[in-house]
């Protein structure tokens, strides 16, 4: 009899205490606050041992975590290590795609995101959607474009993004990329105009009344005092490096243009990459 | 099994129920008494994920809030503050977390709302007794709004509230006197005068602001540029003196008067960082602030 009453005493006691053996409803509760630096601190120190599945769990939730603090490369080994059987497998795979896709490291990511063998919809259509999104990032339009059109179009939770990259793609086919080269002869011929026609009227407008201010003064000074005084060489000097960085400011302004054209592109289609992943996985 | 056993077990069964959560709170309390701060809000998060009662859960807040305080990080002291009612204004977590509320939100440069927390905390609490607690960071924030008559009386107040012999009491009113005397308070530069000097005279709203060097640098400038462009003018180069003589002016003349403003913000806050800086000194060499 004493023993049975050290057995149920020892149960007891156990389950007393059950509740500070798994820190994993309170990393939610971190998770959920957006307390993610705790998160990765309590991960981090904590020297309990969990089962497989448990341990799953904590790397989702540091690896999102770390997504949420945008530590990409950090996020991306956590997420990885999210086994097969966890119900956060799918996600922490596609997010650790994505990481990498943010992170340009697009071989990795077609890897991460490639060898998911799942047959259930929408994963299979998901997976095309964000590898025809990985070759779109990588310049090869045509490959992109034949994969989008062989998605699935009975899914709805994705059918707006597809549309979104088609219309990316055919505005990349029609835009017409500005000349630098044109836009440093033009602002060789008239100081200015090189910036006006690459979008950047009011710099252009400027540059040209501060170009030709500096040639009159130079003139004034060569008309009065002749080429050798020192005033006319000193106003001639600043007319001249006025001249020449405009033209080289006009080779720039376009350059910066087509690069923001790039960027606002690059970022359209990670926009569109991401929403999916969300409305899915949320 | 004796039944006096029976109780033994049964009473360490309860007492490891209840031990597991204070002993939380004291992994809490000795995590923020030894310094890491970071660490002890994680342990009160964890004593508000926990709690059951209203009154725990706020003071678990209230806990966690004098972490991210030692942190540095007010926005989020506040944060926590922040939701917290009471109906009870004696309630002397309601003083506290109104005390905290306004100290972070003095430490965060908002004065004006530290103000408006000490008024709501005198205006709904009966205990006067416990008015003077508030009354340094008060003080504070009316020197920092340049109330000067009102912070003035508040301290004055203050030493009226402290158990000084009468001779401590005269000499502690002095001191106050002589802060608080006109050729002693911030000599406050106005933003609009220090523009306006500038735009009369370039250079002269700086010195008002009172970076003479800069001021007279300033003069300079603008003086050698308008006298080039007369120059050039008078010797009938008149398109290099508009545009080069006068351009350059339009520059240094306008950039002058943007700079003068920008010194007079400036230094009124150092004034007022040095004038409340003494104010602390003296709140701490003469008063007892427990």
């Amino acid at each position: 009899m004493k023993y049975i009453w050290l057995v149920v005493f020892i149960i007891m006691f156990r389950l007393g205490f059950a509740q500070n053996k798994t820190e994993l409803p309170f990393i939610e509760h971190l998770i959920n606050k957006g307390y993610y630096n705790e998160v990765i601190h309590l991960i981090d120190n904590d020297s309990l041992h969990y089962s497989h599945s448990k341990q799953d769990s904590l790397n989702y939730y540091k690896g999102w975590a770390h997504y949420s603090l945008k530590n990409l490369d950090q996020s991306t080994t956590s997420l990885l290590n999210v086994g097969k059987e966890s119900p956060f497998y799918l996600k922490s795979r596609f997010f650790a795609g994505y990481n990498q896709i943010f992170l340009e490291n697009y071989d990795d990511a077609r890897k991460i995101i490639g060898v998911m063998n799942v047959q259930n919809e929408p994963i299979p259509t998901l997976v095309n959607f964000e590898l025809s999104g990985i070759d779109m990032l990588q310049g090869n339009r045509s490959k992109a474009k034949e994969q989008l059109q062989q998605i699935n179009p009975n899914i709805a939770t994705i059918n707006q993004q597809v549309a979104a990259l088609g219309q990316i793609i055919k505005d990349q086919e029609t835009h017409r990329a500005k000349s630098p080269l044109l836009a440093g002869v033009m602002s060789g011929i008239i100081p200015g105009s090189g910036k006006i026609y690459a979008g950047h009227t009011g710099e252009g407008i400027a540059s040209m009344i501060a170009t030709a201010g500096f040639g009159l003064i130079t003139w004034e000074n060569y008309r009065k005092l002749g080429i050798g005084h020192v005033k006319t060489i000193f106003f001639g000097s600043i007319f001249a490096a006025s001249y020449a960085s405009n033209i080289y400011g006009s080779v720039i302004s376009v350059k910066i243009i087509e690069n923001d054209y790039k960027d606002a592109q690059h970022n359209q289609i990670l926009f569109q990459l991401h929403i999916p992943l969300r409305n899915i996985f949320e | 099994m004796p039944n006096t056993i029976k109780f033994f077990f049964s009473f360490i069964f309860l007492c490891g129920i209840f031990l597991s959560s204070s002993a939380a709170v004291l992994k809490g309390d000795s995590l923020y008494a030894a310094g890491q701060y970071f660490e002890a809000s994680i342990e009160y998060e964890r004593m508000i994920f926990n709690a059951e009662a209203q009154a725990d859960l706020y003071s678990h807040k209230y806990k966690k809030a004098l972490c991210y305080k030692q942190l540095r990080n007010f926005d989020r002291a506040l944060e926590e503050l922040q939701p917290m009612y009471f109906s009870n204004a004696d309630d002397s977590l309601y003083r506290q977390v109104c005390y905290e509320q306004s100290l972070c939100f003095y430490l965060n440069g908002e004065p004006a709302k530290a103000l408006w927390k000490i008024d709501e905390y005198f205006h709904r609490s009966d205990d006067t007794a416990t008015y003077r607690l508030f009354i340094p960071v008060k003080l504070l924030c009316l020197n920092e709004t340049l109330q000067w008559n009102e912070a003035k009386e508040c301290f004055i107040g203050f030493i009226q509230m402290q158990n000084f012999t009468p001779e401590k009491r005269t000499e502690m009113y002095q001191i106050v006197n002589t802060l608080y005397e006109k050729r002693n308070l911030p000599h406050i530069r106005s933003i609009k005068k220090a523009e306006n000097w500038s735009r009369f005279i370039p250079g002269s709203g700086q010195i008002y602001a009172g970076k003479t060097g800069e001021g007279i640098v300033n003069f300079l400038i603008n003086a050698s540029v308008l006298a080039f462009s007369a120059h050039q003018a008078i010797n009938g180069f008149y398109i290099t003196g508009y545009l080069a003589g006068l351009g350059f002016f339009n520059k240094t003349y306008h950039g002058g008067i943007k700079r003068s403003g920008i010194l007079a913000t400036q230094r009124n806050k150092e004034l007022i960082v040095n004038f409340n800086g003494e104010i602390n000194a003296t709140i701490r060499s003469n008063f007892e602030l427990n």
